[in-house]
């Protein structure tokens, strides 16, 4: 099953090619290219309103977006096809940038009925509520969460950080192979910060890739991309090693802006 | 009214009939007399008056309904096989301490009840037993709060009803487990009419908690009109649960009268699940200071089924604390009616009164009225209302299926969410379980 035997090229997890995305009337992504080998960490930086959420909505399969252009492969299949529960049971996950409030479904409930929901899809057998409780509490040790958080309804009333904590348990206790994480970072204090990204490096393996996309460094000093790309205007721009994300901090993006504007000029 | 009198003669008629057998002489007899008066004066409602707008009465005024008979062998038989195949209301009579009346066809089932628990001192009794004998408090408390003037259905509840039920919790009693009442339909071909009266009446410091279960098999339209007059004294507490799970034929009336004395507190959570026509008229009266009341409902609707809540909270005294919410799912043509009046005398500074009504429309054809009212007369007062109408949260519904949870079951369970505040906000906790079981039947669990 491994796909970097001896005589075959590593297959990626993650292939997009020159995905078009938008909602009605609105080109957002215009040409997204980006390979995600198995095991790396991408970090997608870019100024707001650039497409990052975007892109990873429409990855997880967000219906409110259409694709018109391009294709994206997963494990060497096509994705676009795959309806949102079938990609997440599928691997993948996506930590919202806004998590959504659910009044009167309790954390501990949706948790279960997520996990049991993948785990059928795999043939395997559902967890039943005392197994669930005794896997779940030791990841809300790790990230050092209330365990009273599990009664709540989900991210109902939660503080910002308590939701961007909670959507990392949700990728603890789903160990997804592909995690997209969307300013997980934002809002959280220092320590939470530390927290977080332990659970996210936790996660790392040979077999599972990271996209996150975040607007600082800071997380970047906890883990460590292999990659990092600059999404502007709704297509990758700028592609470098961890060196980049470091540039922008010092720079921000006016001279990324000024390379993209040569360039086109260039072409003209 | 031109349109109607043919109706009211038809009513007329049947009351002249069922005279003879009607229980009550005296005071009772003469209510009677009057309420048939005053119904034949003003007739059926029309949706031109402003609390009927939403509701049209044709399904009543349109079928000719024979009073229910009292029930037969066989349909005792019926009643007992269908207390054992439909689903537990929370009274198990093999289980000990359990209070459980059961009427059938409107009509005290001894021989399906259980009674023999009932504390010293409390009286649990049909109508028809303690009507006939003389019992001076009863006959001057029937009718007090509803005498049927100015509302067509309690009038001929109070000319027409045969049974019913009559709750008396001494002062300083409390019942320590719920009393079930049943109201069973066991149908024939014949379209039928019962007119249940219930009387609640706790004494001071008294308590209790009472699940009202409608069911049944009724095959033929069924209407089901009732009245309940509830008297809760200076720091009596009486906690109700009703659950309306009809049949698509019934037509459900209900009025409730409840008048509540200082520090006293009332709660009533309302499952409207079955029945083609559903029409609750709830009114509060908050006589004492520092009572509280609590009204909740859930309507779940689908087909052409239609409910109408109106409720009435009159706050004459300071500091009463009033909460209502109620909530609707409704699907297909399915239509609902909130109208809430609360009325804040001179008198009563430091009211609380919220008023809530949240629906969630699950087709383009349902169909959601809300009508908050409010009174103020006085000026040291928290009042609040709001309302909603709504499509499932498609946000929710987004994040459910990028957890791996399947649209159905992300749709179930948002569904669920938005029905079980009403269950969870029950405080009485067996109250709070059966509610809990009954949304469970009809909106399953989200796994899957
Ligand atoms: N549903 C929508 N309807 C209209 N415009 C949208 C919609 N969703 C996104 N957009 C627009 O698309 C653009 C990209 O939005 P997106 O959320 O992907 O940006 P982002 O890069 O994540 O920004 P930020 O860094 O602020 O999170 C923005 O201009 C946004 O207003
Ligand atoms: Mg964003």
């Amino acid at each position: 099953m491994m796909s970097n035997g001896k005589n075959q090229p590593p297959q990626p997890l993650l292939e997009v090619r020159n995905l078009h995305a938008g909602v009605e009337g609105k080109q957002i992504l215009k040409g997204v290219d980006l390979t995600v080998m198995p095991g790396e960490v991408h970090a997608i930086m870019g100024p707001n309103g650039s497409g990052k959420s975007t892109f990873v909505k429409v990855l997880s399969g967000h219906e409110g977006f259409e694709v018109s252009e391009g294709e994206v492969l997963y494990e060497g299949r096509d994705l676009l096809d795959l309806a949102p529960e079938n990609r997440a049971r599928e691997g993948i996950f996506l930590a919202f940038q806004y998590p959504v409030e659910i009044p009167g479904v309790s954390n501990a409930y949706f948790l279960r009925a997520a996990l049991n929901a993948v785990r059928e899809h795999h043939g395997e057998e559902a967890l039943d509520a005392m197994d669930f409780l005794t896997l779940v509490r030791e990841h809300m040790k790790r990230l050092r969460m209330d365990p009273g958080m599990l009664n709540r309804a989900v991210n109902a009333g939660f503080s910002g950080g308590e939701k961007k904590r909670n959507e990392v348990l949700q990728m603890a206790v789903l160990q997804p192979r592909l995690a997209l994480l969307d300013e997980t970072d934002s809002g959280l204090d220092i320590d939470a910060l530390k927290i977080v990204a332990e659970g996210v490096n936790d996660l790392r393996g040979p077999d599972r890739s990271i996209v996150l996309v975040t607007h600082y460094q800071r997380l970047l000093d906890y883990i460590v991309p292999d990659h990092v790309h600059v999404l502007h205007a709704g297509r990758i721009v700028k592609s470098g090693c961890a060196d980049l994300a470091l540039k922008l901090e010092e720079q921000g993006y006016g001279w990324i802006e000024d390379d993209v504007r040569a360039a086109e000029a260039g072409a003209r | 009214m031109t349109a109607s009198a043919p109706a009211t003669d038809v009513w007329a008629d049947l009351f002249e009939a069922a005279r003879p057998r009607l229980p009550g002489a005296g005071r009772v007899a003469g209510l009677r007399r009057k309420a048939l008066a005053g119904f034949r004066a003003t007739g059926f409602p029309t949706q031109r008056q402003e609390e009927w707008r939403h509701t049209s009465v044709a399904p009543v005024t349109g079928t000719a309904f024979e009073p229910a008979a009292p029930p037969s062998r066989e349909a005792l038989d019926r009643a007992a096989a269908l207390l054992e195949t439909l689903p537990p209301t929370g009274a198990d009579p093999a289980a000990g301490g359990s209070i459980r009346v059961v009427f059938v066809n409107g009509r005290f089932a001894p021989t399906l009840s259980s009674r023999e628990t009932v504390p010293d001192g409390v009286e649990i009794a049909s109508l028809d037993e303690v009507l006939a004998r003389p019992d001076e408090d009863l006959e001057a408390r029937i009718g007090s709060l509803v005498d049927g003037t100015g509302h067509a259905f309690a009038a001929l509840n109070t000319a027409l009803f045969e049974d019913g039920l009559f709750l008396r919790v001494p002062s300083g009693t409390r019942l320590a487990s719920p009393v079930h009442l049943v109201f069973l339909a066991v149908g024939g071909a014949a379209a039928t009419a019962v007119h249940p009266r219930l009387l609640y009446l706790l004494e001071d410091d008294a308590q209790a908690s009472v699940v009202e279960s409608w069911r049944g098999e009724a095959e033929a339209p069924w209407l089901s009109n009732t009245v309940v007059e509830a008297w809760i004294g200076r720091n009596a507490r009486l906690d109700l649960l009703e659950i309306q799970e009809q049949t698509l034929e019934a037509l459900h009336f209900r009025a409730l009268k409840v008048h509540q004395a200082e520090d006293s507190r009332f709660a009533s959570a309302c499952l409207s699940i079955g029945a083609h026509l559903t029409r609750n008229d709830v009114h509060i009266r908050l006589e004492g200071p520092g009572a509280e009341c609590r009204l909740d409902g859930l309507t779940l609707a689908q087909g052409d089924q239609h409910a109408d809540h109106q409720t009435k909270i009159d706050h004459a005294k300071p500091q009463g604390t009033s909460h209502q919410l109620y909530k609707g799912i409704l699907d297909d043509r399915a239509t609902t009616a909130f109208s809430g009046r609360v009325l804040v005398e001179p008198h009563a500074q430091k009211t609380d009164a919220q008023q809530t009504n949240h629906n969630l429309l699950l087709s383009p054809d349902a169909v959601a009225d809300s009508k908050p009212q409010l009174e103020i007369f006085a000026d040291d007062v928290k009042c609040a209302h709001g309302a909603t109408v709504g499509q499932l949260d498609q946000d929710a519904l987004f994040y459910l299926r990028s957890r791996g949870i399947g649209p159905r079951a992300a749709r179930r369970l948002l569904l669920r969410a938005f029905a079980s505040e009403i269950a969870e906000r029950v405080q009485d906790p067996e109250l709070r379980e059966i509610a809990r079981a009954t949304l469970e039947r009809h909106l399953p669990g989200g796994e899957g």
